[in-house]
């Protein structure tokens, strides 16, 4: 029906250097695992995951012994989409990723926020630093 | 493929973004293309479509600023971008766009022509 490949890519002398120097497989999740960023202040760690696709009851997160894991969780009612597949590149592929942290977490209030397909995760560090005055008796 | 150069003005705004072409998906219906691409922490307002001549374009911005001192960096803020040769195919007035959660879903009703078209063959 076409004479030419439909939906192709207009490519920029820009767009074929970043391709050549591997850009387009970064800064996404599409690769299998997701990238991430961590963070550390003061009070507390922070992970940031692009996670786009994904909604908050697709995503698990557990925390042992230091190390925090986000996978995604089997889907079941993933419905077949409609029509003919042109180009396949991404989304929503399965992944789990791990990530241990060097200071002692608080767990009891780790918590996770999912906003535009970035998952946030804050981990806040145990108040070891806090000084404690010591009575001798 | 067309090595077209389609490379617009650069803002200043733009240079400290990193420019990503985004992996899409695209589905063909007896209607419609169904196009959903990657754009996590690209709010709504950042996303623009754009369909100019033959072509199709894509733009969303994620900010993704650090909040704290940096342990591992994997991602910076981005501007994904892309740009697809859509020929006659579309009909620029029935484009529907929407953003969940980082993904960017484009419906693009055909034309007429593009349409597959049925001819009857007329008995003799």
């Amino acid at each position: 029906m076409y004479n030419w490949n439909i939906l192709d890519d207009m490519f920029s002398m820009k767009n074929l250097m970043e391709r050549a120097f591997g850009e387009l497989s970064s800064g996404s999740f599409s690769g299998g695992t997701p990238a991430i960023n961590v963070y550390e202040m003061d009070t507390a760690s922070e992970i940031k995951a692009l996670v786009p696709g994904l909604t908050r009851d697709e995503i698990e997160i557990t925390f042992e012994k230091g190390l925090l894991t986000i996978a995604t969780r089997e889907r079941k009612d993933d419905q077949k989409p409609d029509g003919t597949v042109i180009r396949e590149e991404c989304c929503r592929s399965q992944f789990r990723r791990s990530v241990r942290f060097a200071r002692e977490i608080e767990r009891d209030a780790i918590s996770a926020s999912l906003e535009n397909g970035v998952l946030t995760v804050t981990l806040p560090h145990k108040a070891e630093s806090t000084p404690r005055k010591i009575e001798v008796h | 493929m067309t090595n077209e150069i389609t490379s617009r003005p650069q803002t200043g705004e733009t240079s400290t973004l990193r420019r990503v072409s985004m992996p899409v998906n695209i589905r063909e219906t007896e209607d419609a293309f169904i196009l959903t691409a990657e754009i996590p922490g690209a709010t709504r307002d950042s996303v623009t479509v754009e369909l100019e001549h033959d072509e199709l374009t894509i733009e969303a911005r994620a900010d993704l600023s650090p909040s704290g001192k940096a342990i591992i960096t994997e991602f910076a803020p981005t501007l994904y971008t892309r740009t697809f040769h859509v020929g006659r195919l579309v009909d620029r007035e029935k484009i529907e766009a929407r953003v969940e959660n980082g993904l960017l879903n484009l419906r693009l009703t055909k034309t007429r022509d593009a349409k597959p078209q049925r001819i009857e063959i007329k008995s003799a």
